[in-house]
């Protein structure tokens, strides 16, 4: 009483209080929902709720601040889904993800759009629900990666059509949403959505890396500056797709995935986009979807009856389409259920093409309501059965080991690393997905050139290799080394050796992962031309292996004078090839 | 808003509203019905499905009524005469003030403006309008969509001098537990997304549909 008298209290007015309830929540919300074992995105929408209109009210109708930042996090969540996507493995899998993609679009397209028309929806309404139900979510993809089977072909083709359905259930929004809001004909409406499409295409995919090969290439070693970028490029794409009247959200997805090279998944930069996006972005997006969640509209009947609708059409649709990937694509049971609870979980895409069906009034509060039971139900779904079909699949043999799962590239204090050397080990690391992890190693009386790192980085960067150069600083370079691969937990070490010296340190070493030495490569460019091992007696297999993996795309060959990379074994003398731009590489074996 | 009589109603921006609503569902005809503000937002509709009378949703109406989205932004503004200004909210304490009795507006004079001599209580915007006309009062408080249309067909002679802080949407509002709530709700918003409600607006208000006029009217702010 006494301090009321004394000080005139009064409601936060600013921002500061509706922010401060919805952080609250960020970290609240998860943390309480995972002791009940359900997902965390789950304790998300019901702190939204909570804290909402229909809930508390701490967060009002009224309040657009959230909603909006809530929009932002949606065009990232879609940003983040295209960067993600391993394009790598998309490709490798292309005639099932062709197959399955096609049905496990089709099928719940067609049982959505047949239960939209059902409930009494006109057709642009009932088109817009089919897509959003084909379209798809990687929530279990993580669960299963960490289970070891990520490169399981089923799991492959399950990654590669979320490609696919996410961009047509886009590409469908774009349309309906053009058509819906647009004052002109249908004609008019599908030519300027072609239109929009084709710009939107040429944008990302021929002008933002152009951009931003060049910006990173400039400015790359400014971590701020290559985090701001790549949310400018989101903005950007998702401002154009608006231009002509098409959802940011597609615009968002499509940047992601032209920048998807630029940025890997295991690299700083993509450490701090996932970084933003957990943290921040997408919890507020979720929240955000939490406070439009009316409780009284949810209990419903009606809500509920569309609610058991929805999820027949859904699940009815995809796991259809899983079970015709065993006369199809020869699948097995285990496979087929992997692909069926890779494919049910409806968050992103389904959440995004909701909400624009609900603000260009084609979807009203119990069809939002009722797609967000849909939600929590294959979200709880797919948690849940996911561990079982994936422990069922079969154990793959890996007759290639891991190579190049971890690769050190090693330069010296004062060495400038070359290009080829740095395309060398990422051709090495790609062979297994891996990732390169760039080393200065110095010996204690060396000098070292730091500003040198910097560049080194951002020439890194735009071969796709987004990492932090370490620096060792030990006895010698030789232990340096080897303490580096220990350190790093590496699986082969690349070493830019152009004189030989660390050929001539290590040659005698004791390693346990092989140890390439680079030198040749006299214009500094990585040729793409024809790889040989040269290995005279020894036939080893650790040879070979590397051998195959450096040609990749390239033919290996007997011949030595039509070579442009040679392998051979440490130790050995490089064959003389005259004046030809040929890279040499020494391998130390691992556990000589 | 709307022009003409309950029998032969001329135009504006609500009745047009209906219009197109009734268009959007099939239905033939959109009848007029004239009930006391005051009724309206004790929740007595009569026998009318939907209620489109500059109404904002307050904790109060939920009670009695049921509400859509908004459907306009509408903010507190100043008619006042020609050659009246309000440049700030010191002036406009010293105005004198007329206002609807069951509005928000009334409590937000009483609150935020704090006049410093006593509010003329009116029934309707024409009544508010007409003090202001007559010089019975300095200035009317009604929301910018309503103000800025009375004061384009005055003439000249009235003018709106500045609008204050305040989201104050105004929404429909249909009988408490009506069946219609959700599906009109959609169709404005399919109205807000196509253009439908800004474009009558424009047309019958002068205003954009976030409340923001032609001739941008001044902001009078109200915190220090």
């Amino acid at each position: 009483m006494v301090i009321a008298q004394l000080v005139h209290l009064e409601a936060p007015k600013g921002p500061a209080f509706p922010f401060l309830v919805l952080f609250v929540v960020i970290v609240a919300g998860p943390m309480i929902i995972e002791k009940f074992r359900f997902p965390g995105i789950i304790g998300l929408l019901l702190g939204g709720l909570l804290i909402g209109p229909h809930g508390l009210g701490l967060v009002g109708g009224g309040n657009t601040t959230v909603p909006d930042l809530g929009q932002v996090g949606l065009l990232y969540l879609m940003f983040v889904a295209g960067l993600e996507l391993d394009l790598r493995m998309v490709k490798a899998h292309r005639r099932a993800t062709a197959v399955y993609s096609t049905m496990t679009f089709l099928l719940p397209m067609t049982f959505g759009t047949l239960a939209g028309f059902a409930v009494g929806f006109g057709p642009s309404a009932a088109l817009l629900l089919g897509s959003l139900l084909a379209s798809h979510t990687l929530v279990v993809y993580p669960m299963i990666r960490e289970m070891g089977k990520g490169d399981d072909p089923a799991v492959a083709t399950g990654v590669g059509a979320t490609v696919v359905t996410d961009t047509l259930t886009l590409i469908v929004l774009a349309v309906i949403s053009g058509i819906t809001v647009g004052n002109s004909g249908g004609f008019e409406i599908a030519s300027q959505v072609i239109v929009g499409l084709i710009a939107l295409v040429a944008g990302c995919f021929l002008l933002l890396p152009v951009f931003a090969r060049f910006f990173l290439g400039r400015f790359g070693t400014a971590r701020p500056s290559r985090y701001v970028f790549a949310l400018v490029a989101m903005l950007a794409a998702a401002s154009l797709a608006e231009v002509f009247g098409i959802e940011g959200i597609v615009g968002a997805f499509f940047a992601g995935l032209a920048l998807n090279r630029l940025v890997p998944n295991e690299g700083d930069l993509m450490e701090r986009i996932e970084f933003f996006g957990g943290a921040v972005f997408i919890p507020v997006f979720l929240v955000s979807v939490g406070l439009i969640i009316d409780p009284s509209v949810m209990k419903d009947p009606e809500t509920l009856r569309l609610a058991a609708i929805f999820i027949v059409a859904c699940f009815g649709g995809k796991a259809l389409a899983a079970l015709l990937t065993r006369p199809f694509l020869g699948y097995r049971w285990p496979e087929v259920g992997v692909l069926f609870s890779l494919t049910i979980p409806q968050a992103a895409a389904t959440l995004a093409a909701t909400i624009v069906g609900f603000d260009i009034g084609l979807f009203s509060t119990k069809v939002v309501n009722a797609v967000l039971v849909l939600i929590v139900v294959s979200l709880i779904l797919s948690a849940l059965i996911t561990p079982v079909f994936t422990r069922r699949l079969a154990v793959r043999e890996t007759s290639t080991g891991q190579l190049g799962r971890r690769v050190l590239l090693v330069l010296g204090g004062e060495t400038q690393l070359r290009r080829g050397v740095a395309e060398l080990a990422q051709r090495l690391a790609r062979s297994d997905d891996g990732i390169v992890l760039p080393v200065v190693v110095a010996g204690e009386n060396e000098r070292t050139d730091e500003s040198s790192w910097r560049q080194i980085e951002a020439m890194l960067v735009l071969l796709g290799i987004d990492r932090s150069v370490g620096v060792f600083i030990d006895d010698s370079t030789a232990i340096g080394v080897r303490h580096a691969a220990r350190s790093f937990d590496c699986t082969a070490v690349v070493i830019d050796d152009p004189n030989g010296a660390f050929h001539d340190a290590l040659e005698d070493a004791h390693v346990a992962v092989p140890i390439l030495f680079v030198s040749g490569l006299t214009s500094g460019h990585l040729a793409k031309g024809r790889v040989q091992s040269n290995d005279g007696e020894r036939d080893s297999g650790t040879l070979l292996d590397l051998t195959r993996r450096l040609a990749g795309s390239t033919a290996t060959s007997p011949d030595e004078d039509h070579c442009d990379l040679i392998v051979q074994p440490a130790g050995t003398a490089e064959p003389d090839v005259g004046d030809r731009d040929v890279t040499f590489v020494r391998v130390l074996s691992g556990g000589d | 808003m709307w022009t003409g009589t309950p029998k032969h109603p001329t135009g504006g921006f609500e009745y047009e509203l209906a219009h197109a609503l009734a268009k959007h569902f099939g239905l033939a005809h959109v009848k007029v019905r004239v009930i006391p503000f005051a009724k309206l937002v004790q929740g007595h509709l009569g026998d009318a499905d939907l209620a489109l009378s500059d109404m904002t949703p307050t904790a109060e109406r939920e009670q009695v009524l049921d509400f859509t989205g908004p459907y306009l932004a509408a903010t507190p503004a100043a008619l006042v005469r020609a050659g009246q200004s309000v440049p700030d909210l010191h002036a406009a304490q010293a105005l004198t003030w007329a206002v609807g009795r069951s509005t928000t507006l009334l409590k937000f004079l009483n609150d935020t403006i704090q006049p410093s001599s006593s509010t003329l209580l009116t029934s309707s915007q024409h009544e508010t309008t007409e003090a202001v006309e007559r010089h019975k009062v300095d200035a009317g408080l009604l929301d910018l969509p309503i103000a800025s249309a009375i004061a384009r067909a005055s003439g000249g002679k009235l003018h709106v001098a500045g609008q204050f802080e305040l989201n104050d949407d105004v929404a429909a509002a249909l009988p408490s537990g009506s069946d219609n709530v959700d599906a009109v709700d959609t169709a404005i918003r399919r109205f807000e997304a196509d253009g439908t409600l800004s474009d009558l607006a424009q047309r019958w208000l002068g205003l954009s549909v976030n409340g923001i006029s032609d001739d941008q009217v001044p902001l009078i702010r109200t915190e220090s």
